[in-house]
């Protein structure tokens, strides 16, 4: 009977000691997290000293400064040369006396291979990186206009097909005719030569409730209401809202970038200068003038990349399915005339 | 005797091919359910992207199609050493060629299917004058996809082991060959020539590599 007692008071004691001992451990647990915390704060702090200390090379060709450790050098040339020569042929000879563009550059050493194997890739990245800093220190129409899609070189496949589908999606008053081939929607969509109420140029009232409720994480609490109520379509409220913010244009950013690609690849030498020239000027007679040839003839160019871009149906083509047929013949007549059974 | 052969790989491949009928009818059907609004002009965009989101069970059901009844045309005859075959008065080559074709006419039900789902889905949606519906261009891609790769399976099926042997010990030398070019850093990938031998627009997969839109600009 004793013993047992003892076993229920040594039970207790246990189911007891149980919650004060994970009261201990959380407290011990939350102390070590907090030193952990610290002692990890301290270790990138070391880290990011002895990253500093090692940089210590400065790479200088034209305008750009990569600054890198010392055996990063030989990479570090040849890649800035690539880009600087890349640089100088799409936005001209002025970017010479741009104030020095600065690259730092970390990481591990770079293993012999490797520095030869990416070095294309590694330059295509740098040069991105430098176009892009170029661009956004161009006038606020321009940077605006395009929306941060800079021009990086032809759009591919995938963004082209893209593109076209979104001016067949979208339900905006200048679509059907753009994609029909008339140059002036294809302005208007692009967002070239609109007049003061750019809302009802581009869309139609229906289409209003859509933009309303596509545009609502960007705008503020206060604009709430008028946006709940032009969501159900009460017309005067979305008049009066949706001006106050950026309205989702006709043909996205993409588009505006192809425009600005092709005036550019036009216009060749001295393009970008050109474009450039007076920030002050509407953006149809600056596209022009980078590109040396009429809005309209660079608009006809546009709606022939985006329509070539187009998807011609799912129908497989002649050839593709001559290939497969041929294939299949040349499969089947392996498989016919192969030993006689198992 | 093509009547005997196909009524013997019905009873083999009936449930696989009912099964990836269905789904070859239901997929687009499913794809464009509830996109009915012609209210919204903005729901196009939603039907576009749903139609892309879908886009990948075409091929899938056109592979495991060909996967079904490319392995499903040999079973009898695997399973009974060859023997109902070889006691046949008809050539191999002729007997292959039914077995062959039997196969063929199920994969053809199965993109008439997918045809039949792909009108009956796309009739009930209201599209835009820019927006156009391709229920036959697909099923016509999906057959053609799905006979490519139904013939390869046949083709492997029927290879003997022997050859089936040197098949598999060729893709380990090239999958060997190819990890330690990767390793010395050399400049060249033998499995991605295969690759774009294999997908490139002449390629015997090349008709997959399209994005499948059951609707499109």
């Amino acid at each position: 009977m004793s013993s047992r007692r003892l076993l229920v008071a040594l039970g207790a004691a246990l189911l007891g000691a149980g919650p004060a001992a994970a009261q201990d451990s959380t407290a011990t647990l939350q102390r070590m997290t907090l030193r952990l915390d610290s002692l990890k704060g301290i270790a990138a702090l070391a880290e990011s000293a002895k990253w500093h200390s090692q940089i210590t090379d400065t790479v200088s060709v034209g305008a750009l400064r990569i600054i890198s450790r010392a055996d990063y050098r030989p990479v570090a040339e040849w890649t800035a040369a690539e880009v600087w020569d890349s640089l100088l042929s799409r936005f001209g000879p002025a970017i010479a006396d741009h104030p020095p563009m600065l690259l730092y550059i970390g990481g591990p050493p770079v293993a012999p291979g490797d520095a030869e194997r990416y070095s294309h890739v590694r330059a295509r990245g740098w040069e991105r990186m430098f176009a892009d800093h170029l661009w956004r220190e161009q006038d606020a129409n321009l940077v605006g206009w395009l929306q941060g899609s800079f021009p990086a070189g032809p759009l591919d496949e995938k963004e082209l097909v893209n593109l076209s589908a979104r001016l067949a999606v979208v339900p905006a008053r200048p679509n059907p005719g753009c994609l029909a081939g008339v140059v002036s929607d294809c302005a208007t969509a692009l967002g070239l030569g609109l007049g003061p109420d750019t809302l009802a140029t581009w869309y139609d009232s229906t289409a209003w409730p859509g933009l309303a409720w596509q545009s609502t994480d960007s705008r503020p609490r206060s604009e709430s209401t008028l946006r709940n109520l032009c969501s159900v379509r009460n017309y005067p409220a979305c008049r009066e809202v949706l001006p106050r913010g950026p309205i989702v244009p006709p043909v996205g950013a993409p588009g505006r970038q192809l425009l600005a690609q092709l005036a550019l690849q036009v216009g060749g030498p001295g393009a970008f200068e050109r474009l450039t020239a007076d920030p002050a000027a509407p953006l149809a007679r600056r596209l022009e003038s980078a590109a040396g040839v009429p809005l309209d003839t660079l608009l006809t160019e546009w709606i022939g990349v985006v329509r070539s871009a187009m998807p011609a149906g799912q129908r497989p083509e002649g050839t593709e399915s001559v290939a497969t047929l041929a294939w299949c013949a040349a499969l089947l007549l392996l498989s016919l005339r192969g030993p006689r059974w198992r | 005797m093509f009547r005997a052969v196909v009524e013997n790989q019905w009873r083999e491949s009936r449930l696989a091919v009912l099964l990836l009928a269905g789904f070859a009818f239901i997929v687009p059907v499913l794809c464009l359910w509830g996109k009915r609004s012609e209210s919204d002009p903005w729901a196009f965009g939603d039907l576009i992207q749903a139609v892309w989101q879908w886009g990948v069970a075409y091929p899938s059901i056109a592979l495991a199609a060909a996967l079904a009844l490319g392995i499903g045309v040999w079973r009898p005859d695997h399973r009974g050493r060859h023997v109902y075959a070889l006691s046949l008065p008809v050539a191999r080559s002729r007997y292959l060629l039914m077995r062959y074709s039997a196969g063929l006419i199920f994969l053809t039900g199965i993109g008439v299917a997918l045809w039949v789902g792909g009108v009956a889905a796309t009739a009930r949606v209201p599209l835009s004058p820019l927006l156009h519906a391709y229920p036959g261009g697909l099923a016509l891609r999906f057959w053609l996809a799905g006979l490519m790769a139904y013939t390869m399976m046949f083709a492997l099926s029927g290879l003997t082991e022997r050859a089936a042997r040197v098949l598999v010990a060729g893709s380990l030398v090239l999958v060997i060959v190819a990890f330690s070019a990767n390793a010395m850093n050399a400049h060249w990938n033998p499995l991605g020539w295969v690759a774009d031998a294999l997908f490139g627009p002449y390629g015997p997969l090349g008709v997959f590599r399209i994005r499948w839109m059951l609707i499109d600009v």
